[in-house]
């Protein structure tokens, strides 16, 4: 990408300086060839930047939404599922708990997980809710705002 | 690999979500990378929280660390096997460097059989005792730091030394032994004092130091058992002080020193030097051969009386002989650990020789090369001549004229013997050469064990013909140097465990020959050199 644009910028200085000269015709064929590809490559790495932009702006969303319910990045990092059987069960209930509108207002009302009716539904011991409490509000709470990139990101590797 | 959206940076770490729902802690320089980025690391990057955990990933080295494990205990298993069976040999029992060498086994029957065979070369026994008297005050230096240096130095001789301690020692005796025999006797003399003395100081210093056992059998040689059971105990510094004082002027204190020792040889010793010190100046000495040789004759009787053990001694006083006898000591003393006859011969031979030399010096040759003769073989002598001297201590009047003799030429063991050839009255007119006393640099040790300068008067024999003494003074000279020092010196530092420094004359001698007891070098080094090979050939 970067020799290619090297390439590119390089083909338009000698056009500008040189443009009489008998290798211009040649180079007008290779640059114009270039401006194509740049183009589309420009098209490729805007559509990138916009998706990295976007999901930046989600990420502070949601560390903000997060601070609401005393969390953030650094207290999820240091506690969170080590088994990925853990992990997939509590993305269950988080999935459960963004899918079910009374507990998702529950959840936003009270900042607090709705653990009789999780206990209930899923047949889980107290301890693992408590355990897993912040990984799961953080994940219901992600699955449940507008997080698109977010979610399509972390969609695509759970499926 | 594992990828993972940027959520948030830190000092030395990135937290990320994973596609798979994980929040995640990863290693990974923040700079590189911005909130909303995908990035790929590596799970070993992945920061697991809790302490254990960051100190298991910090110092997770395990190449590194089970490396430098297994290199650190292989050293430290080496070194401290190394040491402790060293420092356990070296420490363990009677002898130091024996110990150290696995001398052991050679070690005392040996030592005894082997004593009788240096008696027989009693010059080379007696340079190499002057040597290890010399070395007696290194000795301990150079047993604690180990004697392969030493060994390596010393080339022929230490390496068969090596190989068989009473073997080498023997063969010392014989090189010397063989040299003097092979050459004329005047001939012989003067070559071996003067360059043993000046240039195998330092090899024999070395090697005796190395193989003090050598020294004990010396001294047993001469008939000293209580010597050699010193010798044997490890008090190698001891007998290398009596030597020296012996050597060394301060006789009194030698004789003191002796007598506290209740050796023989050394008591002897201490009256050889005083006699060679009170008649050092006296010049006639024709009575000293036959003083000589009665000692001689006397020495195997007391070699008898005092060690009655060994089967040698009866013999000692039979054979007389002297240059055959040598020689036939030398082959014996080759094939000396076997020892009893060969240590008869060697210790009549012995005795005869010098007394051989004496006469040989006295009627034939310059006064100064039977002077340096004695002289450089004074301290070889001196354990030798210590064990004569134990017997001439009996005899010490008819000693103490031969001392005077070589008082006046050389040093006081020498001088027993080479009294008659230091005749302060010949003159040019009678006799073809002359005593001269000359002051010559010599290197003591005081009590303090400091080597000090000391400049001595002590007779030098010239020759009036120019072709005798071209001949005969460069060897005189040489030899001279270190026969005047142990006149001078031989009565010095008993007490003081003086490797007394003969070092003869500041013509040939450096300081760090003198350092040496020069004197033991002159006549070790003709023994030694010439002798080696034809040994080592014998051996081989």
């Amino acid at each position: 990408m970067g020799g290619g644009l090297i390439l590119f910028i390089e083909q338009n200085y000698r056009k500008n300086q040189d443009s009489s000269s008998t290798l211009s015709q040649n180079n007008g064929k290779i640059c114009s060839n270039l401006k194509e590809t740049a183009k589309s490559k420009e098209k490729e790495l805007a559509s990138k930047s916009y998706s990295v932009i976007k999901r930046k702006d989600e990420i502070a969303a949601f560390s903000k939404e997060l601070v609401r319910f005393n969390l953030s990045f650094s207290v999820l990092v240091s506690q969170k599922p080590k088994k990925k059987d853990e992990r997939d069960q509590v993305l269950a209930i988080a999935k459960f708990v963004s899918g079910t509108p009374s507990v998702k207002e529950t959840l936003l009302k009270s900042k607090e997980l709705p653990d009789k009716t999780i206990i209930e539904e899923f047949k889980v011991p107290n301890k693992f809710i408590r355990a897993n409490k912040f990984y799961l509000i953080a994940m219901s709470l992600l699955l449940i705002g507008p997080y698109s990139e977010i979610q399509s990101y972390l969609l695509e590797g759970l499926v | 690999m594992k990828n993972g959206v940027v959520l948030e940076l830190y000092k030395n770490h990135v937290a990320v979500l994973t596609p798979e729902g994980e929040f995640l802690k990863v290693r990974k320089d923040p700079q590189l990378c911005f909130i909303g980025e995908e990035i790929w690391f590596r799970e070993s990057d992945i920061e697991i929280p809790g302490v254990i955990n960051k100190l298991k990933k910090r110092y997770a080295t395990p190449k590194f660390l089970f490396q430098t494990a297994a290199l650190a205990t292989g050293l430290l298993l080496f070194f401290t096997s190394g040491l402790n069976t060293y420092m356990a040999n070296a420490l363990s029992g009677e002898g130091f460097l024996a110990n150290a060498f696995d001398f052991k086994g050679d070690g005392n029957g040996e030592e005894d059989t082997n004593q009788p065979s240096f008696r027989s070369s009693e010059l080379a026994a007696k340079s190499n005792s002057n040597d290890e008297n010399k070395d007696g005050s290194k000795s301990s230096i150079s047993q604690i730091i180990g004697e392969s240096p030493a060994v390596a130095y010393n080339n022929e001789q230490q390496q068969i030394l090596d190989l068989n301690p009473t073997a080498n020692q023997v063969e010392f005796n014989q090189n010397s032994l063989s040299d003097f025999t092979s050459n004329d006797l005047a001939s012989a003399f003067i070559d071996t004092p003067g360059m043993n003395s000046t240039l195998d100081t330092g090899y024999f210093t070395v090697n005796f130091g190395n193989s003090n056992v050598t020294f004990p059998v010396n001294t047993e040689i001469a008939d000293m058992p209580t010597i050699g059971d010193i010798a044997s105990i490890g008090n190698i510094a001891s007998i290398g002080n009596i030597v020296n004082s012996s050597s060394t002027e301060k006789i009194k204190d030698d004789s003191t020193s002796h007598s506290l020792i209740t050796d023989e040889g050394f008591v002897a010793l201490a009256n050889d030097n005083e006699i060679s010190s009170s008649k050092l100046e006296i010049s006639t000495k024709t009575d000293a051969p036959t003083s000589t040789k009665p000692e001689t004759s006397a020495k195997p009787d007391v070699s008898t009386s005092t060690k009655p053990g060994i089967s040698v001694n009866p013999e000692l006083p039979n054979v007389e002989t002297p240059v055959n006898n040598d020689d036939v000591d030398d082959n014996s003393s080759d094939n000396n650990i076997t020892l009893p006859n060969t240590s008869n011969s060697g210790s009549n031979s012995t005795p005869s020789k010098d007394s051989g030399q004496d006469d040989a010096d006295t009627s034939g040759l310059a006064p100064e090369y039977v002077a340096g003769l004695e002289t450089g073989k004074d301290k070889d002598k001196n354990d030798t001549n210590s064990n004569q001297e134990t017997n001439k201590e009996d005899e010490d009047t008819s000693t103490s004229t031969d001392n005077d003799n070589s008082g006046s030429g050389n040093t006081d063991n020498s001088s027993s013997e080479s009294n008659p050839n230091v005749d302060m009255s010949a003159t040019c007119e009678k006799d073809g050469y002359y005593y001269e006393n000359e002051r010559i640099l010599t290197f003591e040790k005081d009590e303090n064990g400091k080597v000090v300068e000391v400049y001595k008067d002590v007779p030098i024999k010239k020759y009036c013909d120019n072709s005798q003494q071209n001949s005969n003074n460069n060897s005189a000279t040489t030899e001279e140097p270190a026969p005047t020092p142990s006149e001078s010196e031989t009565q010095t530092g008993t007490e003081n465990n003086e490797s007394v420094e003969t070092e003869t004359p500041a013509e040939t001698e450096t300081p760090a020959e003198t350092e040496t007891q020069p004197n033991t070098d002159a006549p070790v080094e003709s023994p030694s050199e010439e002798v080696p090979p034809t040994e080592s050939l014998t051996f081989g």
